[in-house]
């Protein structure tokens, strides 16, 4: 492959478009398979094979077959894309090997839209009024209506295999646009004046990070993308890595132009085959196309890249543990100040930026500090993805504007909990983060708000909590996360955190006592305030912010022995409603324990000595057509019994 | 700089750290991590502060100073704090007694010797444990957590101390000496949060790993966690004493520690408490054993018809008298021990030249090869002088246990990218740094060090494997060698000394030579004693009558004179068989001076009684001056003080040019396929062996064994411990073999405390084979 010089991007630009553009290239239709891992594990090769083999067995040549990476809408995975030439594309949801046959039949071969599976048409021009559109337009759709799309652009549209395609997406213009026209300082102002800041959390201004390490003395200088996403529902970094690892690249060689650093370093975590898979493809032909390696793009700079495979450990997110883990020490952090800037990996000042923010760098570059600047609120620019999961109707990634609310993202572009369920919470920013109540729904989300209301962006993770969620043990849950992934340097983090937990448990098992609510949050406190890195200091946050906004909850567990949403297994009781019970004998039939008795067609019996609260009677009898909710699960107020 | 504490105004300096300023000002800050010999950790969380302009709560120990810099250590949040981690911490660690108001003193008894720690009055570092101080200052009522007490096996079976890591506070100060000071590498914190554990890699022994019982770790642990086997209940000591060490030729400073009137440990120089130190274990752990060995001779003892019987001072006096009136001076010889001080060895010369006239005064160590050693080392550059080279070539170093001051110079130095070769047969505690390590072939070392000569003055450069070092050599403006004191063992010794001394003139380079012998200096400034060898030689003509043997090995059998007198701090070997045994003292029950190097004395001190009936040797001579009616001997302090310090220029003994006897190194070859290495450098002082009175040496170096590479045991089948057979052309020996992974293939090492190896030659050419059970 010869290597490519300033201006040959541009000649292969035009090239890509026309052939990969089917209103100019030869081919009548064109199916994209949205493949990401979430695709795949919903069965996406499956439906790929299926349509492949029915494309050979027809003998269709005009039909192309693409893959790309996640389209965002996890939840109706696996999607694929179908694109009849003169036509908008339409997205077909919740496929199978048989239904992307049937589609194949009708809508390639036939060119009907099968309206029982699409699920919307990527289609700007408005319907003519009276006459309703075939199938519902992605900007009519709430899920898509309110995305605004930087970093995820890409998504769905293009092969992340190939590199041609992200150059066609107008792919290392920014890089293009830094080595012709700009000096090492513009850059860094460019970057100041968007007002990015760093997307694994905390929220430092980029540029001003980058101007640290640029004004930092020394000849070597190295920059790091920090892909070790571990909490727990986050999936963004490798979303974007699966989907557009040229972007995260893109974005780290105009970082390493910008600050004078010659060798950067992604490390991305094991759990991540395919990410880590796409993004060594993608450095090898960035190698190959000369954008990478020595002599970038015919100039004399040397930039080389490395991929480092992290083992899993939570604690190498933090930035002094990932760099410890790179020189190939164990994860444990570092007390900063020397933040890495000034001595970060072996000894060299080091700029370690998240995959999200080197993924905003080549947009930023390329449209401008003022587009990116309009965007978002005061303090918080551009725009932010979420990953929104839990009890929600729509599950997957989406990238919003800051400044949006809870709500906007929850119901409008989330769609809502499922039937039945009423919002209680919504906890952002992983195990590190808070929880935030439905009276702060309409809160604009940003750095600073969240901070505020006591939780953080974090990587944006955003799990959404109905009714049945008991805070008390989702603060356990989260905690026990902290507490098995503390790296144990520090007293507070490694002790403090453990003995959390066990007040924790202590109260969901119905022993707490008065005054350990004020020991808690002491406790909890005490490691915010000094532990020694991040994990320690934002551990306590699911704990501190139930306290504040659910303590009802809490003194509910511990002075009356009750637990309000039917959780704790140790506060409840299984009672059977002899009036609307049956007799029908499947709960019978289905507990283990034989605690539930009585003949067929009279009202059961309930020894509570011998139930164990496995739930079962309850499952079987509340989907139960003529029974349903006979069994009750209770949980009543112990005080004074 | 100025800086406020607590509205205190203190002048610092630039790059101190918050906690470094306060303890110079005597403002205390709590404290269990940080350690000044120790980067900066935060892992502890104790120092916790509020400065002025910094959110939160930055630790002290790792905030660097800044000018105007406003800091608040006794805050009530902080106080708060601080007294919430200290009761994390005693969650972790058995703490009954810290918060316990009861006074138990009177029902202690011997209750400390149980296995396990539950509280401090259970603990070997009780009183003198940071942990207490920490609590005493931030005062807790009581621990509001419940205890997690891990109930982790405690650690016994590595020589010299203990580990009980459910005492252990987790604040790597053991790992980061090891790593940081002591370029050791042997533990680290293994695992991750609650479970993180103080361990060496695979959970090996120590030993396994690699330690070198430096006890560094030890010195610094702020708890119990790690203690001293031998002083484990021994309580806190009365009191330290700066002194030298006596057990090599380094002379590094050392302090006792006292108990009453006994040493019950050693420690290296510094706050007694938590310096780590470089000494080698010998220094750090050996010292107490052999000064407390139950072996000691006590008493005088006298060879009676019907065997040994204990006597009177007097009764040894009035014998000694009998015996050198009988002997003519001319047939009388003196030995000395090159461990004694000084004082002692004056003391021995003055009676033997004025008192009996005797001829000749020799120390059975100081063999033409040695006096070659002793002589060629005059030009030695101080150890200290290692640090500052810009190459370093090791030659027959074997400092696994030994000489920590040379090995700790070369590692340090190799860690910053100096470069190091090593030449010898096997590797040790220096050769994980080492660029290359150059193995002369069996037998052919003198050829060796001839091609490295040729290769080093730029000859034919055949010889590849001398490619690097000589490029080095060539580049380097200050290039070190250490000489490991095995080179005077070797019978080509001199030879190879002469090619040395060519190669450092030829390249300009300084070299360090190492000294088992912690006095010889001395000795040969003022025993002036002759080569042993000739010794010998008069003894095997019937030419000498008595022997007064000061604290030396001549022999392990009885020679053929009428007389043998042995004078030491531990008895003879069986079969030497003396008509008189006379008790010494050691170091540290006297003091005295050695010569540590060219100008350089060093003085050890007497810091407890000598024990038992022993006497001092200049105390002993002058009384049996005074019944011998010999009044020239009336040597005063200030008399030896006079001598120590007119003299200066060492005579060396006059070495024999007849050599005609000695024999040449042959190769190995198929009848005698493996090379024999003959190490029996002392590692003790005065007759005894370190190993003979330290259970812990004995695990490290067992006396007479034969080290043996791993591979080569199994081919011979070989399992360690069992019984080899070493056998050469003119001698057969069986020994315990031990397994030696560093050693290179095709060698052997034989340890030995005896200087009675009978192979005819150093290395030696030896058949091999597994002795059948």
């Amino acid at each position: 492959m010869k290597k490519l010089k300033i201006g040959d991007l541009a000649r292969i630009r035009d090239n890509v478009r026309r052939t990969s553009n089917i209103r100019q290239g030869k081919s009548r239709a064109k199916v994209t398979v949205h493949m990401g891992t979430c695709g795949i594990a919903a069965g996406a090769r499956k439906v790929l094979d299926s349509l492949l083999k029915e494309i050979e067995g027809k003998k269709v040549k005009d039909v192309i077959v693409t893959t790309s990476g996640c389209a965002g809408l996890c939840s109706r995975e696996p999607m694929a894309t179908l694109e009849i030439s003169g036509e908008p594309p339409v997205k077909y949801v919740d496929l199978t090997e048989e239904k992307i046959k049937e589609i194949f039949k009708e809508h390639v071969v036939q060119g009907k839209i099968l309206k029982k599976y699409a699920f919307a048409i990527e289609s700007k021009i408005l319907v003519p009024s009276g006459k309703e559109p075939p199938v519902p337009r992605m900007m009519d759709i709430g899920f898509f209506k309110h995305q605004r799309l930087i970093v995820l652009k890409n998504r769905g549209r293009l092969d992340p295999e190939s590199i041609d395609e992200y150059i066609g997406f107008n792919g290392y213009q920014g890089l293009e646009k830094v080595l012709t026209s700009f000096k090492p300082e513009n850059i860094i102002d460019e970057i100041k004046k968007s007002g990015l800041r760093g997307r694994g959390g905390a929220g430092f201004p980029t540029g001003l990070k980058w101007e640290l390490c640029h004004k930092s003395p020394g000849e070597k200088k190295y920059i790091v993308c920090n892909g070790d996403e571990g909490d727990p529902g986050a999936f963004m970094d490798r979303s974007v890595l699966e989907a557009d690892p040229h972007s995260v690249i893109e974005g780290m060689l105009i970082g390493a132009i910008a600050m004078g650093a010659r060798k950067g370093f992604i490390y991305v975590r094991s759990e991540y085959p395919l990410a880590l898979k796409r993004l060594n493809i993608a450095l090898k032909q960035a190698e190959e196309y000369g954008l990478l390696g020595n002599n970038i793009l015919g100039t004399d700079i040397n930039i080389s890249i490395e991929v480092i495979t992290g083992a899993g450990a939570f604690v190498c997110g933090e930035e002094t543990a990932l760099l410890a883990s790179i020189e190939g020490r164990v994860g444990r952090p570092k007390p900063r100040p020397p933040y890495p800037v000034e001595k970060g990996l072996w000894g060299k000042p080091t700029c370690i930026n998240n995959v999200e923010t080197w993924a905003n760098i080549p947009a930023i570059i390329d449209r401008g500090s003022d587009w990116f600047s309009s965007i978002g609120t005061k303090t918080s620019k551009g725009t932010k993805i979420f990953s929104l999961v839990g009890k929600i109707k729509n599950t997957g990634l989406v990238e919003v504007p800051m400044g949006i609310t809870l709500r906007e993202i929850i119901f409008d572009i989330g769609g809502g909990l499922p039937k039945g369920k009423k919002f209680k919470a919504v906890q952002t920013g992983g195990p590190s983060g808070g929880c935030i109540p439905e009276e702060l729904l309409d809160l604009p989300i940003d750095y600073d708000s969240l901070a505020k209301a006591g939780s953080i962006m974090g990587s944006g993770g955003m799990i959404v909590l109905d009714n049945d969620t008991c805070m008390v043990e989702l603060a356990r849950y989260f905690l026990s996360f902290a507490v098995e992934e503390s790296c144990g340097k520090c007293t507070p983090c490694r002790v403090g955190t453990r003995h959390m937990v066990e007040l924790l448990e202590k109260i969901c098992q119905g022993k707490g006592e008065e005054g350990d609510l004020e020991k808690l949050e002491f406790l909890a406190n005490t490691v915010k305030s000094t532990s020694l890195c991040g994990l320690g200091q934002t551990a306590p946050n699911p704990v501190l912010t139930t306290l504040k906004y659910f303590r009802d909850e809490y003194e509910a567990h511990v002075f009356e022995k009750r637990c309000p949403a039917l959780i704790c297994k140790e506060l409840l009781t299984y009672r059977v409603v002899k009036d609307k019970c049956t007799g029908c004998q499947r709960c019978v039939s289905i507990c283990p324990t034989g605690a539930i008795t009585g003949p067929r067609s009279e009202p059961h019996n309930l020894d509570l000595s011998k139930c164990i609260k496995c739930r079962a009677c309850y499952e079987v009898c509340r989907f139960d057509a003529i029974a349903g909710d006979a069994i009750r699960i209770e949980s009543e107020s112990m005080e004074g019994s | 700089m100025r800086i406020e504490i607590d509205n205190k105004l203190i002048k610092v300096k630039k790059g101190e750290t918050v906690l470094d300023a306060a303890e110079k000002n005597d403002i205390y800050i709590p404290h269990l991590c940080s350690h000044p010999e120790l980067s900066e950790y935060g892992g502890c969380r104790m120092c916790i502060v509020e400065v002025e302009g910094i959110r939160g709560y930055p630790t002290a120990c790792t905030t660097v100073v800044s000018d105007g810099m406003k800091i608040r250590t006794k805050g009530k949040k902080v106080r708060e704090m601080r007294k919430e981690i200290l009761q994390l911490i005693l969650s972790e660690h058995p703490a009954g007694c810290l918060i316990c108001k009861e006074d138990c003193n009177d029902l202690m008894g011997s209750i400390r010797k149980v296995g396990d720690v539950t509280g401090c009055r259970w603990c070997p570092k009780d009183e003198n444990c940071e942990l207490q101080k920490v609590v005493r200052y931030v005062t807790v009522e009581g621990i509001k957590f419940p205890v997690y007490y891990q109930d982790i096996e405690v650690e016994k079976n590595d020589p010299f101390f203990d580990r009980d890591y459910n005492l252990c506070i987790y604040c790597a100060r053991c790992v980061r000496i090891c790593e940081e000071h002591r370029k050791s590498y042997v533990i680290a914190l293994n695992n991750r949060g609650k479970e993180m554990v103080v361990g060496s890699a695979f959970s090996n022994s120590h030993i396994e790993a690699e330690c070198e019982f430096c006890g560094a770790c030890v010195s610094v642990c702020p708890t119990g966690t790690l203690s001293e086997k031998s002083r484990k209940w021994a309580g806190t000591p009365t009191g330290y004493s700066d002194s030298v060490c006596s057990l090599c030729g380094l002379n590094c400073k050392i302090q006792y520690v006292l108990k009453g009137d006994k040493i019950i440990g050693t420690l290296p120089p510094g706050d007694p408490m938590d310096s780590g130190g470089d000494l080698c274990v010998k220094g750090r752990f050996c010292f107490s054993n052999l000064i407390n060995s139950p072996k000691r001779v006590l008493e005088p003892e006298f060879h009676f018809i019907e065997g040994y019987g204990k006597v009177s001072w007097k009764f040894s006096f009035e014998k000694i008298s009998e015996m050198m009136k009988k002997t003519d001076g001319k047939k009388m010889a003196f030995y000395l021990s090159p461990n004694l001080t000084n004082e002692e060895i004056i003391a021995v010369r003055e009676f033997a030249d004025k008192v009996c006239g005797a001829s000749y005064v020799t120390s059975s160590v100081l063999t033409a090869n040695l006096i070659s050693y002793m002589k060629f080392s005059e030009k030695s550059v101080p150890v200290e002088e290692i640090r500052n080279s810009d190459a370093i070539i090791s030659v027959f170093l074997r400092g696994n246990y030994d000489y920590a001051p040379a090995t700790l110079g070369i590692k340090r130095a190799a860690e910053k990218g100096v470069p190091l070769y090593r030449i010898g047969w096997t590797g040790d505690n220096t050769s994980r740094f080492s660029d290359d390590d150059l193995t002369p072939a069996p037998g052919k070392e003198l050829n060796f060090f001839k091609q490295l000569l040729k290769a080093v003055e730029g000859g034919s450069g055949r010889e590849k494997i001398f490619k690097d070092i000589t490029e080095v050599l060539s580049r380097s403006d200050s290039t070190t060698f250490v000489l490991g004191p095995g080179i005077a063992l070797l019978s080509k010794g001199r030879e190879i000394l002469n090619l040395l001394e060519r190669i450092f003139e030829y390249t300009g380079s300084k070299f360090v030579a190492l000294n088992p012998y912690t006095n010889m200096r001395g000795s040969l400034l003022f025993g002036e004693p002759v080569c042993s060898e000739d010794i010998d030689k008069l003894i095997s003509e019937n030419k000498i009558d008595l022997l007064y043997i000061a604290g030396d090995t001549p022999f392990e059998r009885r020679p053929p004179v009428n007389y043998v007198i042995h004078h030491s701090a531990f008895p003879p070997h069986k079969e030497l068989n003396p008509d008189l045994i006379l008790p010494a003292p050691l170091p540290g029950e006297i003091s005295g001076t050695y010569v540590s190097g060219k100008n350089k004395e060093s003085s050890v001190k007497s810091s407890v009684l000598i024990p038992g009936y022993a006497r001092s040797y200049p105390d002993t001579f002058r009384s049996l001056a005074k019944i011998m009616g010999k009044k020239e001997y009336k040597l005063t302090k200030k008399d030896v003080k006079e001598r120590i310090l007119s003299n200066s220029v060492i005579k060396y003994p006059a070495i024999k040019q007849n050599r005609k006897g000695e024999k040449n190194v042959k190769s190995p070859d198929s009848g005698f396929p493996y090379m024999l290495i003959i190490d029996n450098a002392p590692h003790g002082i005065h007759n005894t062996g370190l190993s003979s009175v330290s259970d812990g040496l004995k695990v490290l170096m067992p006396g007479n064994t034969v080290l043996m590479n791993p591979d080569d045991a199994m081919k011979l089948g070989m399992e360690e411990g069992e019984m080899i057979i070493m056998e050469s052309e003119n001698y057969k020996m069986e020994y315990p073999m031990k397994l030696q992974k560093n050693l290179s293939q095709g060698f052997v090492i034989l340890l030995t405390t005896s200087r009675f190896a009978g192979y005819q030659t150093n290395p030696c050419a030896v058949f091999l084979r597994r002795k059948n059970v």
